[in-house]
């Protein structure tokens, strides 16, 4: 295995990239419309998985509310699109917004707390979220029953009932996500998150305006949440509040967390097992929390990094004199 | 001018004082020594400077801009014009704000105030060049759009903050160590990497909290000339320590602090002979019975 994955990492990145690419556009051709379903909610909840892992895996802070932005997001989708006759896809940017905004707006104030009281803020914010829409907001967010007769996206006129085209519409995006989110990791962005997640005192020292650096993970997090919610609001047409319920927000927080803190190949792993695999198993929903909870019980004692995890988390969790880099060669 | 003043710098924790009325300045281009007992309120101050605290009472200016003052009680804040407009993006009203407002840490360091720390506070599992990279972080702007779009303005930043770092790690003999983590190194390398990261936010003042405890003899004198390096280079060094050897061995001039006041200021010749400074080290003579 490790073989395999030492003689992977030879080959030039861009052939197996656009292998990966031909892989998953090729993929659902051969599935019949419920499997590409499946395909598309998994893609759905990578996307959520990775703009989560901004907050959580780089930045190293608590977020458990993170469905609440994704709600916000397809509410902001709904509402343009049914009150407004905005086009679905021309309501993506808003949803983005909406969803950066509310993010800035939440985290502002709680952005000193650490640890365990950050964890509760978010918690209530999800919470705080899913009520708001329950109790019908100035009568337009229609209550328990949430919203329905969303468009669908209007694009080359193409027959948007098809699961088929929301997965390649997905696919797009998914690109670039990981596109944007492996920049963002290997920037001089990324590597203020590193020093905060590392040792924010001394990081502060050293002239990183840790208050900024923290928000803007809460903020790009957020808003691309936003996005994800309004492409699930475009395939289900029917949304409700309980898309910001509490357990969204543990999914998307164990997909991160069991996948592999930090690490964009450990979200995908993650969202295969919290996702994917409950849905192909179907008929054995009854058991699916208590898989959960199994999972997570001996994830935690036998790999607390994750399956797939960054380095250096994996590092931080271990202690770094286990996995050591090569030593380079000394003169003396 | 002198490059960082200290007026009637006082510090209360609940009803302990930390620090009692110091008074001193640093010049340009001079290396001072800060020493006193344990406890006597040295890393206090250093933290005043530094920006982790507020000060109780008194001010800091360096070069000739206020760094530090108590905080503003919310009366003060409510009637200050300033503070109502401050999140107005308009210059002359912020900058107004900036003379009366506490700077948080970072400011100070991009400032120009570089610090280490007593207790050593590396990025312990990133590389020696990671760490060191840093530094040039407050020199530098490339945001969200810069990273996703790589714009020729932020590839050259990138260029810029891996040189910076590898000249500094040249500086202070790192550079073999470059890909190793942080957390491998040897202890005194360990407060190397810690000098080399602060010297890469471009400082023209370097503090150092303590830099030769826990070191042996052959690597304090390394350190010593490594301090004088960096004093020749331009940079000014504000040095705490408890190491007589080493305080007494570099420093100009030294002042001297016991339960948090001022007791001696000089050359260390004058300090050494001063008996304030001797009774506050070696305790009152006691008549012999």
């Amino acid at each position: 295995m490790e073989n395999l994955l030492t003689r992977l990492r030879q080959v030039n990145p861009l052939r197996w990239q656009l292998g990966l690419i031909a892989l998953a556009v090729l993929l659902p051709l051969p599935l019949g419309n419920y499997y590409r379903s499946v395909l598309w909610r998994t893609g759905l909840y990578i996307m959520l998985g990775l703009s989560l892992n901004i907050i959580v895996g780089y930045a190293g802070l608590f977020q458990l509310g993170h469905a609440a932005f994704y709600a916000l997001g397809a509410y902001t989708a709904a509402l343009l699109n049914l009150y407004l006759d905005v086009p679905l896809l021309l309501t993506l940017p808003a949803s983005i917004i909406v969803a950066a905004l509310f993010g800035y707006l939440i985290t502002r104030p709680i952005l000193h707390l650490q640890g365990d009281y950050l964890c509760i803020v978010t918690i209530a914010f999800g919470e705080v979220v899913r009520l708001v829409l329950v109790n019908n907001l100035f009568g337009i967010t229609g209550g328990a029953n949430g919203l329905s007769g969303i468009d669908r996206p209007a694009l080359f006129g193409l027959d948007w009932r098809q699961p088929i085209y929301h997965y390649y519409l997905m696919l797009i995006f998914l690109v670039i996500t990981i596109f944007i989110v492996q920049r963002l990791e290997h920037s001089r962005l990324g590597r203020a998150w590193m020093y905060v997640r590392e040792d924010e005192v001394a990081a502060e020292a050293m002239g990183v305006d840790t208050t900024r650096v923290k928000l803007l993970a809460f903020v790009l997090g957020s808003g691309w949440a936003g996005l994800v919610g309004a492409l699930y609001a475009g395939k289900i047409t029917v949304i409700s509040p309980d898309m910001s319920k509490f357990m969204e927000s543990v999914i998307m927080f164990c997909i991160v967390v069991l996948g592999g803190t930090g690490s964009i190949p450990g979200i995908f792993v993650g969202t295969l097992g919290m996702i994917t695999l409950p849905e192909l198993f179907r008929p054995l929903k009854a058991w699916r929390d208590a898989w959960l909870g199994f999972a997570m019980v001996t994830m935690m004692i036998l790999r607390p990094e994750g399956l797939w995890p960054s380095r250096r988390v994996r590092l931080e969790m271990r202690g770094a004199k286990e996995v050591s880099l090569p030593t380079p060669a000394m003169d003396d | 001018m002198a490059l960082l003043e200290i007026y009637d710098l006082t510090k209360k924790f609940g009803g302990l004082l930390a620090v009692d009325h110091v008074d001193f300045a640093i010049n340009q281009g001079e290396i001072l020594g800060l020493i006193g007992p344990n406890g006597a309120g040295k890393t206090t101050i250093f933290n005043m400077i530094t920006g982790v605290y507020s000060p109780t009472a008194g001010e800091i200016y360096f070069q000739g801009e206020r760094i530090a003052r108590p905080p503003l009680t919310w009366r003060e804040r409510l009637s200050t014009p300033s503070w109502w407009m401050s999140w107005l993006p308009i210059a002359p009203l912020q900058e107004k704000w900036d003379r009366v407002r506490i700077l948080p840490p970072h400011e100070i360091t991009e400032r120009g105030i570089a610090r280490t720390f007593q207790t050593i506070h590396l990025f312990n599992n990133l590389t020696v060049l990671e760490n060191v990279m840093a530094g040039p972080h407050c020199r530098t702007q490339a945001g969200v759009l810069g990273a996703i779009f790589h714009p020729p303005a932020q590839q050259a930043e990138e260029a810029y903050i891996v040189g910076e770092a590898e000249h500094y790690l040249e500086f202070m003999q790192l550079s073999a160590y470059r890909d190793e983590l942080a957390c491998n190194l040897p202890y005194g390398h360990q407060r190397r990497l810690e000098i080399a990261r602060a010297l890469a936010t471009r400082p023209s003042l370097l503090v150092l909290d303590e830099p030769a405890a826990g070191l042996n003899e052959q690597e304090g004198l390394e350190l010593v000339a490594l301090i004088r390096e960096i004093r020749d280079s331009g940079i000014t060094v504000l040095l705490i320590e408890h190491d007589m050897k080493v305080v007494m061995g570099i420093c100009e001039r030294i002042v001297v602090l016991d339960y948090g006041a001022r007791i001696a200021v000089g050359t260390p010749d004058e300090v050494q002979a001063n008996p304030r400074v001797v009774t506050a080290y070696l305790g009152e003579e006691e008549e012999e019975v």
